[in-house]
């Protein structure tokens, strides 16, 4: 039996740094029908012309994009859009996968025909590559519910394509929480699974986010969970509240005395 | 005119709580004081004009830009020794300015007071101690977390020679000047609470959360700045964030906050 083709959004804005590592990666899989779709989403740090060099090299890469930048979530949808395979998944531009983890992910779904997305463990590294030790959002045992409070679906995603287009794929009006809104809405149409095997490195950058995008995310992402809320008609007999404790932390600068 | 305390009462737009936050103050068992009132619109002006007709020691003052502005234009030419906020939301102990004036008697090195509170909710029932009050107090510790109030009693003379309140971060003008007191006056707290904190579906706290952060960070960061500890130490803000979900609840809404 001919194995299905898998589609790998790659959206880039500006992580020329890190982005060979994550086609590398994608290249180093041992599971051969992918295509990457890579989106550059207006990068100016060369992140452009990387990708054009690993599509020149391997035919399975497409660069997409528009010359200009759309945002997280308006670029995974357009990137999307374009996908031809029967699988689809997410590879962020500075993260790395784990050569089975597009074999591993495909035979479980197939194994488990009832599933319209499953999803796998994940370890932390740092900026250079160093693992910094397991990820503690999938410890959280998956339920439907479960997920209005808690992300546990975290990378890797694998998604049947008739799954993700059922629910009308990424809402590119979603903000920051664009993958946590589609996990969302997939978890009230299909049944999701769970593959606890570590095949996703995700990257802890000290420059991912400021303090307002981090707090731009952290209300994307209830906005979202109070959506569910809504459309699950969950809203009239519950009621969802964000904690937030915001911390100010002074650290020592590298090589300089702490005050005695 | 000048009573010993000016009590500035910022007047939120729906005004609300304003009955019960001026009830409380002319409750209180020490009665040399005045008022003025800081309405944030037009509606809240007029709701507050009909509240204190009657009562001279009360003044309601034009509608200014922002709480901070307002609360600068009232404390700007009043020449009481002592000075006081009281949100138009919250609800004074009857007690809550007479400890605090005896606590600065016994100091009289200190610039500025304050006690613990509690929190409490759109009908008035008691929903916790005040997060953060409890927490020793040092002008180091101050850079962390904000335990310096709400209620604080302060001496005029303090508050001017540290700056008085600014405008540089309007969601989080009352740390920004604590932490500009701290670094210029000793402070002194008294462990008992003495303020009703209200915390509803449209306080401040909670629609504009996301700014408070923002601004308590900056002004954190400017206060770094100033006592020169910039020069060994990198300032960063971690921020956690939970949902919750609760069965049985007309409100959710945000929890965490100081």
């Amino acid at each position: 039996m001919h194995s299905p083709l898998i589609s790998i959004a790659v959206p880039i804005y500006n992580t020329a740094r890190y982005l060979p590592a994550a086609l590398d990666s994608l290249l180093a899989q041992d599971y051969p029908h992918w295509e990457g779709l890579l989106w550059d989403d207006g990068s100016s740090d060369g992140s452009g012309r990387i990708a054009a060099a690993y599509a020149a090299r391997d035919a399975r890469f497409r660069v997409l994009g528009e010359g200009c930048n759309r945002g997280n979530p308006a670029a995974l949808a357009a990137a999307f859009a374009q996908a031809r395979g029967g699988f689809l998944g997410v590879l962020d531009s500075d993260d790395i996968l784990e050569p089975a983890a597009l074999s591993s992910m495909h035979a479980f779904l197939r194994a488990h025909p009832q599933l319209g997305m499953a999803y796998s463990q994940y370890v932390e590294i740092n900026e250079n590559g160093a693992l910094l030790g397991p990820g503690t959002r999938c410890n959280t045992p998956y339920s439907a519910r479960q997920l209005l409070v808690h992300f546990m679906t975290y990378q890797f995603r694998l998604i049947r394509t008739e799954a993700y287009r059922a629910i009308g794929g990424v809402d590119a009006d979603a903000d920051d929480a664009a993958d946590y809104d589609l996990c969302l809405r997939l978890s009230e149409t299909c049944s999701i699974g769970h593959l606890p095997q570590p095949l996703y490195r995700y990257r802890i950058r000290h420059d991912s986010l400021s303090c307002s995008q981090r707090l731009r995310q952290i209300r994307a992402t209830f906005a979202a969970s109070e959506r569910a809320l809504q459309r699950r008609g969950m809203a009239a007999s519950h009621a969802l509240s964000l904690g937030i404790r915001a911390r100010h932390v002074l650290k020592p600068k590298p090589g300089v005395e702490p005050q005695a | 005119m000048s009573a010993a305390i000016t009590v500035v009462i910022p007047v939120h737009a729906d005004a609300a709580f304003l009955p019960q936050a001026l009830g409380s103050l002319q409750a209180q068992t020490f009665a040399d004081w005045q008022a003025i009132l800081c309405p944030a619109d037009a509606t809240a002006q007029q709701r507050a004009l009909a509240l204190v007709r009657g009562d001279p020691r009360m003044h309601v003052q034009p509608v200014l830009a922002s709480a901070a502005l307002a609360q600068h234009a009232a404390t700007s030419h009043c020449t009481s020794d002592l000075l006081c906020v009281l949100d138009g939301n919250d609800v004074l102990d009857a007690n809550a300015l007479a400890a605090l004036h005896a606590l600065l008697l016994q100091h009289p090195d200190a610039g500025m007071a304050y006690s613990r509170h509690v929190l409490i909710d759109a009908q008035g029932r008691a929903l916790g101690a005040g997060p953060l009050c409890e927490l020793p107090y040092s002008p180091e510790a101050l850079l962390l977390d904000c335990m310096t109030g709400p209620l604080r009693l302060l001496r005029s003379t303090a508050y001017r020679a540290a700056g008085g309140y600014r405008d540089d971060f309007p969601d989080a003008a009352d740390y920004d000047l604590c932490l500009r007191l701290s670094e210029s006056c000793a402070i002194v707290h008294l462990a008992q609470a003495l303020y009703q904190r209200r915390i509803h579906p449209h306080a401040p706290e909670v629609l504009r959360w996301g700014e408070q952060i923002e601004d308590r960070y900056r002004a954190f960061v400017a206060a770094v700045h100033r006592r020169g500890l910039d020069v060994r130490y990198d300032c960063t803000l971690q921020i956690d964030s939970w949902h919750v979900l609760q069965a049985n609840r007309p409100f959710g809404g945000i929890r965490g906050l100081p």
